[in-house]
């Protein structure tokens, strides 16, 4: 049997009140007591619950409506005297809450929304890539507008500063617009693509007859990329300084202060403000500016203020002749900015010998020729197991130097870096343990590595922890070179190619396969005498290399 | 061969301020305008004589209403070309003013159509058909937009007019169509209302002013409904034929006459930039698919000669942007650091009641899934709005829930206009609600509606109550 609901009695003297949320849709079953729409008053908000218990048929109500007390706004379908039980399983209720404000849910009869969804536009924003990591650089986009994709499906890869990582979307749908693009430097948070994905029909949000756009509600206009910088009567203004259009949301700060951060190139974002709520105020940049300045030495990958004589301004090189300007990727521009750091911070000394590989190579060739199969051994993966000897011979070497503590670090673990080169630039993927892994387990963990640089499928993981590096020139040629310690470690070995050189022995000019070894050592870590011990040891060992088995 | 440092081409709110700021920072400058006085479509038909008409329906309106206080009066003798004389006396005095000021900043005004013959090069046309160039070495376009009128309802009949024809205000039609329930069509719709038309409104969507939250149109909607004979949403013009007994249009949609007759019809559906015929492609300016100029957030175009400004530049297509973007493209020109960096472009409508929001609006944030909570407060609780007698207004305060920083005001009621300066102030300075509450509103006035939304972000305001929903 079907009973009315009317509105009751809200409060003494009111006749009438507006319709404030509609908390039930048709087909919710109710207990009594439901709270099943707010009403307002004049002065009020108030809850009006419902004694009946049911299903119910009709909503006769919108959001808005003038209701007069005692008019019908619910038809429901009781259940039988006993009822509190919930309902048929076959139709599970919706939370009250999702009564839908947007709608009117006014239409009783042809209603059937709690199995079809409602589609919506979610933006996918970028998360967190990594610890630490605040920006990124779009390196691939790999979908487009109007793909539908599955839930955990790649969307782009990113380039952070160490590593290429994919970036899943965890929403299924489809692509309705791609907010990036390939080069773009965006922050963690920022919306990477709107995707349309289909929800439960208990879902509040309903763009299906939401209004097409809202025109004034937009911060900025499309901005061009294709504009170009004017030039004579104006300098370029400097670039964004924390306002709505790179997707973030705008950073807490007036007009004036936002001026003010453009002004002195500050980004808003890396500002702490101080006022109510973190609103960022004028007294807030110049204190961070002043920090700035007073910081001794730029973080990797700043680059600013470093309290260093800046050089002078490039030249307009295009006066003497054509030129193109080629954009370093944030692989180039971290590692330009750490190797500035370490060049700046470290006293570097490089001390060079010739090792005698004759026989170690002979052996090398004559395995991997017999042992197509094996993983192929490297002159680099031997080296890493002759590295490690010596390492555990000299324990500074293997160490790291707290300046602040006036701590030498010593690590009892060996993780070697080789770097690779690859077209996108230089990366050091790091082998670890390679005191408990064979030749062989090098070798093959190398290939694997140097592979996944190549494609750049390296993850910020697979380049941390390194103790000591290796750098291997040999392939191209060369004889002697200076490396830059790979801060924070303290030393760092540069092979060259191997030469066949006339050597005297027992007084018999003899030729010998002898190796250019550059060790490059943070001279605050490792002293002179040690240095030398230690590269001495080292060749001494691919001579005599079954120290290394 | 006439040459400027700086030609602005366009003498509306986006190109007569960017004209001035660039006077005031020493260019020389050059501004060109077609029209018999410069002003653009907002001094000379747009904002400003359609608040003129405006004002007089409020009157009238309000005339009628006092009845109900007590103070009866006759019905009001309209002398219509009295009204129209008023309407042209305001926007005279205004545009007169512009060339005042041009004059007393050393702004040259050419009266003449521009049109680009290269990047560097305008060839004007005056209204007399003498031609002459003009070169400069910078150019701010601010070419701004004309009423969209498809080819369809262009039927060669003065009595189908655009906004432009409905405020030159020749008669009082006894029945008047407005096809297009935006902010014109409901504006002007209302002036004619209140003079005496029988007003029916066919929007095509289904709600009135598209963009705006639906509470907020929704008190608006209510009093529209009054005042007009009908408002029909999710209705198309189908047809419409002039015959001797007026025009008639021939409506699809539920529930509505599908044949009737009016005496003049009003295509308000929404307007388009200028772009064409203005020899923007003999420069390296990229239009976009709208017909807007591409800009960057300094106003620049892909030329590196032309900066573009106002309606010409984007959406939306509102004075108050284009002025505030011409102070942009002035200063980025004198290597000052700006930015089209803004937050909230507030947007008004000046129906009664007014609608007024910025920052934000509740479906956007529903719509982008950001982070929000969304606190009204009711007219009915605000002692001014009872003084009124209009007690249907609503202020709202759209927070980010972590720190209640304000992301979007919206309001309905009369004198919203006025009131949403203060919420573009707080979005733009990042205040957060208790800012906005812990500052006082001088009482009794309907910006207390503000600080009380504000109040319910966090707590409860003092003239409402509303219990914590309980679980």
């Amino acid at each position: 049997m079907a009973t009315e609901f009317k509105l009751p009695e809200v409060s003494e003297g009111v006749t009438s009140v507006d319709v404030a949320e509609i908390l039930v849709a048709v087909g919710d079953t109710i207990t009594a007591g439901t709270i099943v729409c707010e009403v307002e008053t004049d002065k009020a908000v108030a809850e009006i619950e419902c004694p009946l218990a049911g299903t119910i048929k009709e909503i006769r109500m919108a959001v808005g409506d003038s209701v007069p007390v005692g008019q019908p706004i619910l038809l429901i379908e009781e259940s039988s005297s006993a009822a509190t039980a919930p309902a048929a399983p076959a139709k599970p209720a919706p939370p009250a809450a999702a009564a839908n404000p947007e709608k009117p849910a006014a239409a009783p009869a042809a209603e059937a929304p709690k199995t079809t969804g409602t589609p919506q536009t979610i933006e996918f924003k970028l998360p967190e890539v990594s610890e630490g990591v605040a920006t990124v650089d779009i390196a691939e986009i790999l979908v487009s507008v109007g793909d539908v994709i599955a839930a955990d499906a790649a969307v782009c890869e990113v380039e952070t500063d160490k590593a290429v990582a994919e970036i899943n979307c965890p929403h299924a749908g489809t692509v309705k617009a791609v907010l990036v693009k390939v080069g773009d430097t965006v922050a963690v948070g920022t919306s990477l693509i709107s995707i349309e994905t289909i929800v439960g029909g208990s879902t509040p949000a309903a763009p299906a007859i939401a209004s097409p756009a809202a025109p004034a509600a937009k911060a900025a206009p499309a901005a061009s990329p294709s504009a170009p910088q004017t030039a004579p009567l104006a300098a370029a203004a400097p670039a964004s300084t924390g306002s709505s259009s790179s997707g973030r949301p705008p950073a807490p700060a007036g007009p004036a202060t936002r001026r003010m951060a453009r002004k002195l190139g500050v980004d808003l974002y890396q500002v702490k403000g101080s006022a109510r709520g973190g609103r960022i105020l004028i007294e807030d940049i110049e204190a961070y500016v002043r920090g700035r300045m007073a910081a001794p030495v730029a973080p990797a990958g700043g680059g600013a203020a470093t309290g260093l004589p800046t050089p002078p301004p490039l030249p307009d090189f295009s006066k003497f002749g054509p030129i193109v300007k080629q954009p370093m990727n944030k692989l180039s521009r971290t590692a330009a900015n750490n190797l500035h750091a370490a060049w700046l911070t470290i006293p570097h000394v490089t001390q060079h010998n010739l090792a005698d590989i004759t026989e170690l190579e002979a052996a090398r060739k004559r395995y991997v020729k017999d042992n197509p199969k094996s993983p192929k051994i490297t002159m680099t993966a031997i080296m890493i197991k002759a590295v490690v000897g010596a390492l555990r011979a000299f324990p500074k070497v293997n160490s790291s130097i707290d300046m602040e503590s006036g701590e030498l670090i010593l690590k009892n673990y060996y993780n070697i870096g080789v770097a690779v080169d690859t077209p996108n630039g230089l990366v050091v993927p790091v082998i670890r343990n390679c005191d408990q892994k064979n030749v062989l387990e090098v070798a093959s963990e190398m290939t694997e590595l140097a592979l996944k640089a190549r494609d750049r499928k390296l993850t910020a993981e697979d380049m941390q922890g390194g103790s000591f590096t290796i750098t291997n020139l040999g392939g191209i040629g060369g004889t002697y070179f200076t490396p830059i310690v790979n801060h924070p470690e303290v030393a760092i070995l540069g092979m060259s190619r191997g030469q066949e050189t006339l050597q005297l022995e027992d007084g018999q000019v003899v030729s010998r396969l002898m190796l250019p070894l550059s060790m490059s050592y943070d001279h605050r870590a490792i002293n002179g005498a040690d240095a030398a011990r230690f590269i001495v040891k080292l060749s001494s060992s691919l001579t005599n290399f079954f120290e290394l088995f | 061969m006439k040459h400027a440092q700086l030609v602005v081409l366009g003498g509306g709110p986006g190109g007569y301020p960017a004209a001035f700021a660039a006077a005031d920072q020493g260019m020389q400058v050059i501004l060109v305008d077609e029209g018999t006085q410069p002003g653009g479509v907002c001094l000379n038909r747009g904002c400003i004589p359609s608040k003129a008409l405006l004002h007089v329906a409020k009157l009238i309106n309000e005339s009628r209403e006092s009845s109900e206080w007590g103070v009866t009066f006759q019905p009001p003798e309209i002398d219509i070309d009295k009204l129209r004389g008023f309407k042209d006396k305001v926007v005279g005095s205004l545009c007169g003013g512009i060339e005042g000021l041009c004059k007393a900043r050393g702004v040259e005004l050419i009266k003449a159509r521009g049109t680009f013959t290269n990047s560097t090069t305008l060839e004007l046309k005056a209204a007399n058909g003498t031609t002459s160039s003009l070169t400069f070495d910078k150019c701010i376009v601010a070419i701004g937009s004309i009423p969209t009128m498809p080819p369809f309802f262009d039927i060669g009949d003065d009595r189908v007019m655009d906004s432009t024809g409905a405020l030159e205000l020749k008669d009082v039609p006894e029945k008047l169509l407005v096809v297009g329930g935006g902010y014109i069509g409901l504006e002007m719709g209302s002036v004619y209302a209140a003079l005496g038309s029988a007003v029916t409104v066919v929007e095509m969507s289904p709600f009135l002013l598209p963009g705006a939250d639906r509470d907020l149109v929704s008190p608006l909607q209510k009093r529209l409904e009054h005042q007009f004979s009908a408002i029909h949403v999710n209705t198309k013009v189908a047809k419409l034929t002039a015959t001797d007994a007026g025009i008639v249009a021939n409506l699809e949609g539920e529930g509505v006459d599908p044949e009737m007759t009016f005496d003049r019809v009003l295509i308000s559906i929404g307007r388009r930039p200028n772009s064409r015929n203005c020899g923007l492609e003999n420069t390296k300016a990229e239009i976009d698919d709208k017909g807007f100029i591409k800009i960057d957030r300094n106003q620049r175009t892909a030329d590196p000669h032309l900066m573009a400004v106002g309606d010409i530049a984007g959406e939306p297509m509102l004075a108050h942007k284009a002025t505030r973007e011409a102070k942009i493209a002035v200063e980025t020109l004198a290597g000052e650091p700006a930015e089209f960096d803004n937050i909230a472009i507030p947007a008004v409508v000046f129906t009664d009641p007014e609608v007024a929001w910025c920052g934000i609006t509740e479906t956007e944030a529903k719509a982008k899934g950001i982070e929000h909570s969304t606190h009204r407060f009711p007219w009915a609780a605000s002692g001014r709005a009872q003084t009124l007698g209009r007690t249907e207004g609503i202020t709202k305060i759209i927070v980010e829930p972590k720190h209640q920083r304000v992301l979007g005001i919206g309001m309905v009621g009369p004198g919203a206009g006025e009131m949403i300066a203060e919420a573009v102030i707080a979005i733009e300075m990042g205040a957060t609600a208790r800012d906005l509450a812990d500052s006082i509103h001088a009482h009794p006035t309907l910006s207390e509606t503000v600080m009380e939304a504000a109040e319910s972000a966090f707590g409860q305001p003092t003239h409402f109550f509303r219990p914590t929903r309980k679980k």
